[in-house]
Order: structure tokens, then sequence, then C-alpha cells
């Protein structure tokens, strides 16, 4: 098979040096990023090799990368890959076969042409794996977004196991690195880091292949084991304390026995103490060691009276030993933190927290922050996270704030969980966190937790209502509740979810029957008006349902409860609140609820312009005239129609006995140009025509009315109902205003139905002729029709020195009008 | 809203974790005097790489290589405190090593974006950071035997064409800074030439190892040496960004070259936030504070000055 190379090293930036083919750009790229993983190493550390194996375009890729020692600049790397085709790739039966063939280029050949190989590796043996357990192999390798997956710590072995069991055809896709990489470093890229490290449980044995998920953190939490370790080693190293042992434990103990006799021996102890720190009993002895060795000295350094022979030590010296003793403290605290935090379980909880209580309160805080905040960000451990909630509360929430959401997924029902448990007031900074509160909010699985615990809290007493600690985590998942098949909620959850609803009324479902009753029963009978408010107007139709919900189940109280939701219903929300036939069935309650609700309902339907079956069932059963006349004054001027309407419907029979109030509202509508919009003409023509087959006198007066408007507000659209209107009224009108109509209403009705109006062209004449307006006027009236003009001409005629005025006026007119004078004349 | 973010632009080599090591000791540095202080506003863990390339110079030595998949992560959240008050902002090195900006020049069909550039590439607060002892020019072929030439290659003299194998290899300074800067502005629709309204976007060069450069051109000023040293960058911000939007800093963030063993002693005796330096301004200046380019980026002003 044919084998490519390639060399990646660094030269004023890490890149390609030597390649046997041409690569595209993407696989350049990708060779690129991935031959440099090695990244910040801390100083002191260092490797010796790493090897990895990726799909990289047309090819798989097998690379190896060491330190580049011979590059002036330090933590650069060289590399040396090799590409083979996908199918040759299958064909090694482990990657180990090429462990004799990479090596590092010397400096000065790193651009050097780089020349194909061709391998010929033994016979492919296929995988001689079990069906199940290849089917679940290959479940935990690929049965996740997650990818390719990137080994750590001389995970070699590891790989080799794998790539013996993987199908061939799986084989190429798989991705691994021998080298550990700090997770959060591969934020952009294709990747993410998943680990198997020496002594895991993946690479302890294989006879059961654990899920990935599974794997990853089980892994991780070794490998932070593995770090913090060494790096307690380090300090204990540097500290010059060696590992532990039972005889210096004995010998510390012994002398801190003696401290308070000897004061001098306790320092002696003090330079044993980070040993003694790593271990359980250390723990215990921390807070011990404080009281009675630090802090006499620390008195004694800041001037206090010291007793016993530490009064005897000079200042100097005791500020020296107090400095040394807390740098001390400090750097064997960290180790221990590191070394041990990570280990946490149930059991060590209690000791673990006594112990970072009392270094805090020794000053140690920031140690302890900045180590809790290092182990957090890649621990899922409920208890360091339980402990780390319980001492150092703020940092664990700056490391949650921080973490990507991937994390957050396995630490959020911890925090969750502690939060949720802490009635006693530790936590409350975490029920207004939102951040929280909406990634909860879209996790099925935490909320069916946060609704056990929150009634597991109801049932052991908890204090209510309301705590607002346990108000807010309800309220924002009240939609959920909802959503879910969640039996009836306790009272307190039910009282905060029925809050929650009125101030978002948006969230609740449209249907109203799909919003259970016993929130309907809730909002009915203790929630007060002003918080329905907005739920009144969002959802009118639940409205509806509270309001029929509280008429049963206390119709005094709903009284004045239903006369306050009408006061503050409005516009559409009126639409769906229950008339009168919701109000319960006894004669007397319907007579008090009639009395009292109704004239309110009236005024408010009137004034709304719907649901005019309400209404009128309202003043069926309200008998107060006088409300419905005062509302229909008030009726908007727009709703005209709507009066209109009020005369064909059942209620009309009322409103017909008192026309004067209906014709007081239409005269105040003649007065603004709204009648004039979608037909208001039509509408006054349709409710004169009513009127007048219904009581005559009634009809003249809003004639009347109307005329006077007429003339008041000329236009258009006016000129049938004017037309309608004027030979009833024509009588009535005095002189001037009769002239100033007739011309305008010719002028209307010009290009309408003249003959329809041969009534008035007599009346129009003599008006004419009355005022003693000039033939130009009479011509341009006609519009210079002269058939309409000549018929003009005949009645002006027909008057009483009508011909005298006739030629009065020839002169005056055009030639073609003059010759229609003279025909008539 | 979000923090301000600056983003930190250079090729390989041009010093930017140099700068990024003393820019933090400048931060954990308490100077009584100083009346802006840049500092760093988030847990320790952040700033954990951040600290290494400071612990590096203040031993004595330059910061290590920084690996390319990590600078996928290098964003420190740091505040500015001054008389008036606390101003956020993010400091953004990431996707913007020098490799990187490096494979936009090769790149035939550039600007193919990741994730990380998508993300960035709106920044409108600049430093870019250019090696003033080694602004890398377009490799010219010299005398080779003649290829076929095509178009103008007719005109231009064999020795006097790009060398295009060495210019991928080593992309000249100027031209991949301009290619990148070009980029980002195109992801944001400005187009070539476009000025924006000033204070829209500030570029700052920091002409890094500016110790390096003689005393005589030194004294001319960042600015001329720009022009001189880098025309054809020099014009090209000049003509897309406004000139109060631009500004030159010569910037020495070690005060000196830390292969000599006197200055490297030295160093480790002060720390590096005392031994470097920036000038900048005409007359010229010296400030021994490595984050007046951040001060200016933010507030487009020195807050310290009078």
């Amino acid at each position: 098979m044919i084998c490519h190379q390639v060399w990646h090293a660094y030269d004023a930036g890490h890149g390609l040096r030597a390649a046997s083919i041409a690569l595209s750009p993407d696989e350049r790229a990708l060779l690129d990023d991935l031959t440099d993983l090695a990244g910040y190493l801390e100083p002191g550390q260092g490797f010796t090799h790493y090897d990895m194996g990726y799909p990289c375009g047309r090819f798989y890729a097998f690379s190896r990368t060491w330190p580049d020692l011979e590059n002036q600049r330090p933590g650069t790397v060289q590399t040396h890959s090799f590409l083979l085709s996908p199918q040759d790739a299958q064909l090694l039966p482990d990657p180990r076969v090429l462990d004799n063939a990479f090596f590092p280029r010397p400096f000065r050949e790193r651009s050097s042409p780089a020349f194909s190989l061709e391998i010929n590796p033994a016979p492919v043996t296929q995988p001689v794996t079990p069906f199940e357990e290849r089917v679940r192999l290959i479940d935990s390798w690929f049965g996740t977004d997650v990818r390719p997956l990137i080994l750590r710590s001389h995970a070699a072995e590891s790989v080799a196991w794998l790539w013996r069991r993987l199908p061939a055809w799986q084989r190429s896709r798989l991705a691994y690195c021998t080298y550990t990489v700090r997770a959060r470093s591969l934020r952009h890229r294709p990747f993410d880091i998943l680990g198997a490290a020496p002594g895991s449980r993946f690479s302890q044995g294989h006879d059961s292949v654990p899920k990935l998920s599974d794997i990853a953190r089980e892994d991780l939490r070794i490998l932070v084991d593995e770090g913090a370790a060494q790096q307690f080693w380090q300090a204990a190293a540097l500290e010059g304390v060696g590992e532990v042992d039972a005889r210096l434990w004995a010998r510390f103990r012994s002398l801190e026995k003696n401290a308070d006799a000897n004061p001098a021996a306790a320092l002696g102890a003090l330079d044993l103490l980070p040993a003694f720190l790593a271990t359980n009993d250390g723990v215990a002895l921390r807070g011990r060691v404080v009281d009675r060795v630090i802090r006499p000295l620390e008195q004694r350094a800041a001037g206090e009276q010291v007793p016993g022979e530490l009064a005897n030590l000079a200042v100097r010296d005791l500020d020296r030993v107090v400095e040394g003793a807390n740098r001390r403290l400090n750097l064997v605290l960290e180790a221990f933190l590191r070394a041990r935090l990570p280990m946490l379980d149930a059991a060590d909880l209690s000791a673990t927290a006594g112990l970072l209580r009392a270094a805090a309160r020794g000053g140690r805080g920031e140690v302890i922050d900045r180590v809790l905040t290092e182990v957090l960000v890649s621990s899922s451990s409920a208890a360091l996270w339980e402990v780390a909630w319980m001492v150092r509360s703020d940092a664990a929430w700056q490391v949650w704030q921080q973490l990507p959401n991937r994390r957050r997924e396995e630490v959020g029902p911890i925090l969750l969980k502690l939060s949720l448990s802490a009635l006693g007031g530790m936590f409350p900074f975490v029920f207004e966190d939102d951040d929280l509160w909406s990634w909860v909010e879209t996790r099925d699985e935490v909320i069916g937790f946060v609704g056990a615990e929150l009634e597991r809290l109801i049932a052991a007493g908890q204090d209510w209502p309301p705590d607002r600690r346990m108000r807010l985590p309800a309220q924002r998942l009240a939609p959920r509740f909802l959503a879910s098949s969640a039996p009836l909620p306790p009272p307190i959850l039910r009282r905060a979810i029925a809050g929650r609803f009125c101030e978002e009324p948006e969230a609740l479902p449209a249907a109203p029957e799909q919003v259970p009753q016993w929130l309907i029963a809730e909002w009915a009978r203790y929630t007060s008006v002003g918080d329905l408010g907005n739920l009144l107007g969002a959802r009118p139709r639940v409205f509806s349902r509270i309001v029929a919900a509280l008429a049963e189940h206390d119709p005094n109280e709903g009284l004045d409860r239903w006369e306050a939701m009408l006061s503050a219903a409005s516009g559409d929300a009126l639409l769906d609140i229950p008339g009168p036939e919701s109000v319960p069935g006894r004669a007397d309650l319907r007579a008090r609820w009639a009395r009292k609700v109704g004239p309110i309902a009236i005024e408010r339907y009137i004034d709304s312009r719907i649901e005019l079956d309400k209404c009128a069932a309202w003043v069926a059963v309200a008998h107060d005239d006088q409300r419905v006349v005062d509302a229909l004054e008030g009726v908007p001027i727009r709703s005209a129609e709507r009066v209109i309407s009020l005369l064909r419907h059942p209620m009309a029979a009322w409103l017909r006995r008192r026309p004067d109030i209906v014709l007081q509202a239409i005269a105040r509508w003649m007065h603004t140009d709204n009648l004039l919009d979608g037909g208001g003409s039509e509408v006054l023509c349709a409710f004169l025509l009513e009127l007048r087959s219904d009581s005559p006198t009634a009809y003249e007066a809003a004639a009347s009315g109307i005329l006077a408007g007429i003339l008041e507000h000329p236009a258009p659209q006016l000129a049938k109902l004017a037309a309608e209107t004027f030979p009833i009224l024509h009588d009535r009108l005095c002189k001037d205003r009769k002239e100033h109509w007739l011309i305008r209403m010719l002028e209307h009705l010009w290009g309408g139905d003249w003959d329809r109006a041969g009534h008035l062209r007599e009346r129009y004449a003599r008006a004419w002729f009355d005022a003693r307006w000039s033939g130009t006027n009479l011509w341009d009236a006609a519009a210079h029709d002269s058939r309409l003009f000549k018929q003009l001409l005949r009645e002006v005629k027909h008057l009483s020195e009508g011909r005298q005025r006739l030629r009065g006026i020839r002169d005056f007119l055009p030639d073609s009008a003059r010759e229609l004078v003279d025909d008539v004349l | 809203m979000s923090a301000p973010a600056i983003a930190v632009v250079g090729l390989s080599d041009a010093g930017k974790s140099t700068w990024l090591g003393a820019l933090c000791d400048t931060m954990e540095t308490h100077i009584e005097s100083r009346p802006v202080r840049i500092e760093m506003d988030g847990v320790p863990a952040l700033f954990h790489e951040l600290r290494g390339l400071r612990d590096a110079l203040n031993v004595g030595n330059y910061p290590p290589h920084t690996a390319i998949v990590h600078h996928a992560d290098l964003q420190y959240p740091l505040r500015c405190t001054n008389a008036k008050g606390i101003e956020r902002f993010v400091l953004d090195v990431s996707d913007y090593s020098g490799e990187r900006i490096s494979r936009l020049y090769r790149r035939a069909d550039s600007h193919v974006w990741d994730d990380g550039w998508k993300e960035r590439a709106g920044r409108t607060r600049l430093a870019v950071l250019l090696r003033a002892d080694d602004i890398r020019r377009l490799s010219r072929r010299g005398l080779e035997p003649a290829a076929p030439r095509k178009g103008l290659a007719h005109v231009i003299p064999t020795e006097h064409q790009p060398d295009i194998s060495e210019a991928e290899r080593h992309p000249p300074t100027a031209l991949a800074l301009i290619e990148a800067l070009q980029a980002m502005r195109a992801w944001r629709r400005v187009g070539m030439g476009a000025q924006l309204e000033v204070g829209a976007e500030r570029v700052a060069i920091l002409l890094t190892a500016w110790d390096k450069i003689s005393v005589e051109t030194r004294n001319r000023g960042p600015s001329a040496f720009l022009d001189q040293g880098a025309p054809l960058l020099a014009a090209w911000l000049r003509s897309n960004f406004r000139a109060k939007d631009l500004r030159v800093y010569g910037l020495s963030a070690t005060g000196g070259d830390l292969s000599d063993q006197t200055h490297a002693k030295r160093v480790r005796e002060v720390g590096v936030a005392a031994a470097g330096y920036v000038e900048h301004g005409d007359p010229m200046q010296r400030i021994h504070d490595v984050s007046v380019p951040l001060e200016w980026l933010l507030f487009g002003k020195h807050l310290s000055d009078p």
C-alpha cells in the first residue's frame, strides 16, 4: 500500500514543511491544526511524543508529534504524518505497525523533499469480536454527536485494542490522540474531547464497553485525579516533605499535642503539616492547627499579647514564621485540594466542608476559590459541587455561569437539587438567576425533578405562603407544568402558577379548554381583579371561565368581583365575559346580580359596541331604562351602525319607545366626518326608514336633524339621504336655508337620477327665483345641460313675473344658453 | 449589551505572546501613580495561559509558541478602571494566530470562514502587531531560468516577479495583514476603501521589538517608520480607516532583547511590566505601560493624558 509522508514544523509559524503529495486546502488546514496540538505546557511539563489518527480529506492520517528541541522558540513541535487512503488504513491490523516508521527530521532537513513509501503490513485479519460486543462498541464510539474521539494520556494500548476490535469500515472513522488536551481549548473545531486514561474503566477491562458518555465522565475524573496528585507531590517536594509516612504522622501528632506547653515544638509541627494535610486526619487537624499555632503567631505579629514562650520570639522571626507558614499552608492546601477534591464522595463531604470553612476563616479563601474553579470546570461530581456550593458558593456560581451548555447538562441538576434543598436560606441568589431557570425550562426531566422536589418540601411542612425562593422557580416553570400531564399541583405551586400567568398570560394555551380546571379555580378564588387584568386582555375566553367559576363558587363574593371585572374589561375582552345566563339559577340571586351588575354590563356593552345579545339580556334582567339611555348617549360616533343593529334587535322594542335618545345621539354623530366613513349615510337612511314606519313623529324630528346636519356639513354621500328627507321637511325650512339647501341638493343630484328628483325641480326653480340669483347661476346649476336647463326655465316661466325674470337674465347668459331662453320664452 | 472586544491580530513571531505576557504582568503589578488601570476581570482559571506567558518573561525567557488549536479559547475578560468608572471589555487573541492569517493569505479560495472567524470578524477594535525589525517583503524569484511568460510578466523582469512558493511559505507581512483585515471587513460588509464614521472602528498598529530599531529611526516616530517600512500597509490603513481611528505605537514589551543576558537579568529583577514600554505621538513620548494601546482602543484617547 502507498503511504504518503508529510512533515510539519515551526519556521516563523507552525506549518507544512514537506509533503510527498499535493494537499487540498482543507486537508492542509486540518493537518496544520492537528499536528500542533500540544499547546500550552506548564513550566517543567513536557512529553516525549504522542500519536494521532484521524480522517483527513482523501486520506486517513497517522501522525506522531515530538517537541522540537532544535528550534530556538520554546513550545514548538515537529510532526511526521503518514497519509493512507481510507481503504488502506482499514487494512492496517493495528496503528502500532507504523511505530518504527515515524522519525523526526533534523532541523536543516526540514524542508527537504518528501517521498511516498510502499509498505506491506501483515495480512489483514478481520476482527473476531462477537457481534453483540461490536454493536456496543460501535454504539459507544459513534452513537454520539461528539466526534472524533480523542484519547488521552498514554492511551496507545487502548487505541490498539479498539482498532483491532472495530470492523474495517469503522476504523477509518475513528480519530484518536494519545495526548492530553484541555477540553475547552477545542471550541470552534469539529472535535470534542473525551478521554481514556490508564486505570480507567475503559482501559482496565474490555469485557464490557460502557456508553461513550460514561467513559468520558469516568476518565475525566481519573485524569483530574492524576493531575492533582502530580501537582500535590510537586508541591510537597518543593516543601521538602516528600512522601507521607506513618512516622512523620506520629511525630507531628506528638508535637502538636505539646503545642500548648511548648510553642517551639508547635512551630516544628508546622514543618510537617503539609504531609498530614493530605490525609483525612489532617483535614480534621487543620482547624486545630489554625487555633493553636497560626493564630497566636498572627496575634503576635499584630502586636497583641501572646502568652507563653511565643512571646520570646522576635517579632521579625514571627513575621517570617507566619509568612512562611502561610505560604506553606497555601501551597499545601492547594495541593491537597487538587488531589482530594476530585475524589470526593458523599462520606467526605462533612469533613471536607469543615476543612474548607476553617481554611476560609483562616484567610485562605483565595486559594480555595482558585482550586475549586479549576476543578469544578471539568467536574460533574455531585459531592464536589455540593461542597463547593456549601462553602464557596460564589466561586461555584461563577464557574456555573461560565460552563458551556454541554457541561450544564451534567451540573445543572446537581445545583438545582442543592438549591431547592436549601430552604434554610443559604443560596437565595440561585433562585433569581435567569440563566439557570432559562436552562431549566428547556429540560423535561429537570421539570419533573423540580416538581417532585417542591412537593417533597411542601409535604415536609416548609413555610408557605409565600416563600419567595419557592415561588420564583415555580413561576418560571409554570408553562411546563401545564404542558405536562402532572396531577393537581400542591397549593403553593398552584398559587405561583396562577400568578405567573397573570403576569405573562401569553404563555397560556390559546384554547381555554386546555387550561386546567384547578387553575381556573385558583384564579377565581384567590387572585385579585387587578392581577387578572393582563389575563383579561390577552385571554378573554379563559377569563370568562374564571368568572363562571367564581359565580358558581360564591355568588355573594362573585358579585363584587364581577362588577370590578366588568369595569376593568375593555374592548374585545368583553366579548367573552359570560352573560346573565351564567348567574346561578335562584331567582333572588339573579335579581341581585341584575340590579348590581346589570347596569354596568349594559353600559359597558353598549360602550364597546359588542355583544348585543348579552346587552339585551342584561336589559331584560336589569329593567333600568335610564341606564340604557345614558349609555346610548355615550355611544361612540363611529358605531352608528350599531344603533341600527339595535333597532333590528330584540332590544329595539325598548329603544323605539325612546327614539328621542337615539336621535340625540344621531344629531351628535352628524357633526363629525366619521358618519361619512364606511357608509354612514346608508346607515342613517336605514335608520330613518325603520323609524318612519314605527314613529312618524320621531322620523320627522330625525330627518330635521339630519337635514340640519347636511346643511352644516354638505357631502355627496348624504345626497340620497337628503333627497329622501327633504320633501317632508321642505315646508319647515326657513327661506334662506331652503334656497341654500336647494342649490346643494341639485348639485348633489345632478349626476344621479334627475327624473326621480323631478318633484324638486319646481321647488328649485322657485328658490332660484326668490333668491334673485343670476342666469349664470342657473345655467351653472344645470351643469350646462340644455335639457335640464330648459326644464328649470319652464318652471320659472310659470311663476308670477317669471317671463320678465327670464328676459332679465337672457343677456347675461352665453350664446348657447341664450337660445334656450328664447325657445322657452 | 455585551462588553466590547479587542482582537489581537498578527503573524507568527509578531510578538503577540510576549505582549500578552507583559500585559499580564502590567495588570498584576500595582502602581499607585497610574491613573488608569487595566485589570483582569474573571475567575483566575481563565488567565492560566496568560500567567504562563508572564512567568516565562519574568524569568528572562520569551514565551513559548502557542499551538494553533489553543487559540480557539484565548479570550480574556478585562476591565479598565479609571476615575470615571469601570469599562469592561474582552481581549480576544483567538483564531488570529499567525498560522491562520498565513492560511488566509495562502488559500486561493480565501475567506473560507470557520466558526471562530465568523464569530470574531465583527470585532471593531483591533490591535495589529508586526515586528518592526522583521517586516517580511514579497520574495522575488531572482535570476532563475526563464519560465513561460504571461500577461504583464512580459514587461516585468524575471528577477522582479514574485516567488509564489516562498510567499506561501512565509507570507509577506503587509500583504498577509491586509488580506486578513480586508477579509474581516468584508465579512462585516464594509467595502474596500470605505471609511466608517469616527469611532466605529479603531486600529492600533503595534510595531513590536521597537527597541531593536536604530535610535535615529525611532526618533522619527512609529508612524513614519510604518510609512517607510510597510508603505503598502500604511497606505491601505490610511485609505480604509479615518485618521482619528488609527494610531501607530512602537512597542517594546520587554524593553530590550531577552537573549541579551544583561537585559534578561534586569527583567528578572524588576519584572517585565517595569521594563516594557510603548512610544507614540509627535513629539514622541515613551510610556512604561504596555496596556496603553488598549486604553486608546477602548476610549479613542489616553485617559491619563492631561
